[in-house]
């Protein structure tokens, strides 16, 4: 008996797992699939954005007051850039290490194409930087990366723009990094809170200050691998309510706690806009096509 | 005795990166919605299922760069959908870009397999009916299933022909209003 949508099943199954074995080495933070998942998970504790953005919707929350301020604290208005500095400590029971990695600084332009630059030194983001014989990624002292593109792909008849990269001396190419891999950690937080997933569990001590404790919970039906997590916490000022600190707990064996040192929205003016231009900052680089 | 846990639609995409199983769960799930969503807006089951066809493709080309968010991934399934049926429109023909480059080979269609499709694009439409009030429901499946006159459905219902009427227009209105849900949705 002819039956359609078996048939289309078939090939579509067919088609996945031919899509599966083709698929690229290094596509980006999560898309790799030789390194090491160890990696990937230590990665994984500084980007809070694509963690929350894992987690899917839980619809409770309470203190809207808070909560709002602190959606609003982490909405900027067109006009400004947005600057980022933070470390991360991170601390492996497994490795029975701890260690301090950063500071990485992202300046974000708040207006389309929402062009962005990332000073990144943590661990690698691409598989040709692990070193081959390394077992214990978690210990890592971390490496160094100089990031930019744009949030929103400008594109051209000959393709879109690709996330570039410095490598100094005088050269910016393709990073083979998706631009939806930037590490920014407070890039989720936004759409965590509207979608229900805070919970205001209010004022506390972090460091001899006070500030207000949010703290993000996995939902019920949660993917086992990534955002089955136990809950992140977030701390921010209780004045300003721009992030201090985020927490991590233990999560296979890893923990992290990422700690900002700066946080500030800068005027929109040619020398702060000149913050977020990789090309910019290197008018003499060549460009080349990859990396 | 082994209970299956009902993996989310979120879990099935992100499982689907690595393995190939869970977009067929996935299509098993949402094959049907899809199809009576073509079925409503082209004149053919043919095109509908070709279009069905398409995006699927499509969405398992997408799986890769397929971000959990705010929306359900029902939405972002949908949103592949419209955007197939415009470039159809725009076109004048079901593009096959996305079948081409999974290397997927074209099903042939033979009568057996049209009334299969008629079939399967129909069921989400009647489980829309089952949301109806029984006598709405009553109604609707008289006039416009057994396709039998305002007047003879009165009697049988003992009831106005005016009545009938009212039901079939406001069981209509509803079903029109679940549709809308379901596209925003």
């Amino acid at each position: 008996m002819s039956d359609p949508i078996r048939d289309l099943k078939r090939e579509l199954l067919a088609a996945a797992e031919r899509q599966r074995r083709s698929a690229p080495i290094a596509t980006g933070l999560w898309g790799r699939r030789r390194t090491p998942r160890r990696i990937l998970l230590v990665t994984a504790t500084v980007s809070i954005a694509a963690t929350l953005a894992l987690v899917v919707s839980a619809p409770w929350s309470d203190s809207p007051g808070l909560l709002e301020n602190a959606k609003a604290a982490l909405t900027a208005s067109p006009d400004t850039v947005r600057h980022e500095r933070w470390e991360v400590t991170s601390t492996s029971t497994e490795a029975a290490c701890t260690l301090t990695r950063g500071p990485s600084e992202l300046w974000a332009d708040t207006t389309p194409p929402f062009r962005w630059r990332l000073l990144w030194r943590g661990l690698p983001m691409l598989e040709e930087d692990v070193l081959p014989e390394a077992t214990e990624p978690d210990c890592w002292k971390g490496i160094t990366y100089e990031l930019g593109g744009t949030s929103k792909p400008v594109c051209t008849a000959t393709g879109c723009e690709p996330t570039l990269r410095f490598i100094a001396p005088n050269t910016i190419s393709a990073a083979g990094i998706e631009p939806r891999f930037l590490p920014d950690p407070v890039g989720g937080l936004r759409e965590a809170i509207d979608h229900g997933l805070a919970h205001d569990e209010g004022t506390t001590q972090l460091g001899g200050r006070t500030v207000e404790r949010i703290r993000f919970d996995p939902p019920p039906d949660c993917d086992a691998d990534q955002a089955c997590r136990p809950p992140i916490y977030l701390y921010v000022d209780p004045e300003t309510f721009y992030p201090v600190e985020i927490h991590n707990p233990q999560f296979r064996g890893v923990s992290s706690v990422t700690r900002f040192l700066t946080f500030e929205y800068l005027p929109r003016t040619p020398a702060n806009l000149k913050l977020t231009d990789i090309r910019a900052q290197h008018p003499d680089a060549f460009e080349t096509g990859s990396p | 005795m082994k209970h299956e846990v009902r993996r989310s639609d979120t879990q099935l995409l992100m499982e689907a990166r690595t393995c190939a199983e869970p977009f067929g769960v996935f299509y098993e799930r949402h094959f049907a919605s899809v199809l009576a969503f073509f079925r409503r807006r082209v004149a053919g089951p043919e095109d509908a299922f070709d279009l069905a066809a398409e995006t699927f493709a499509a969405a398992l080309a997408s799986v890769p760069r397929f971000r959990p968010g705010p929306e359900p991934p029902q939405a972002w399934l949908f949103a592949i959908a419209r955007h197939k049926l415009n470039e159809a429109l725009r076109h004048g023909r079901v593009q096959d870009e996305a079948r081409r480059q999974l290397a997927m080979q074209p099903i042939e269609l033979d009568e057996e397999a049209i009334e299969i499709i008629e079939t399967t694009a129909l069921a989400p439409a009647v489980q829309l009916l089952e949301n109806l009030t029984p006598a709405q429901r009553e109604a609707i499946e008289a006039r416009h299933l057994d396709e039998r006159g305002y007047a003879e459905i009165a009697a049988a219902l003992r009831c106005s022909e005016s009545v009938v009427r009212k039901r079939v227009s406001r069981g209509l209105a509803a079903l029109q209003a679940q549709l809308n849900e379901e596209r925003t949705s």
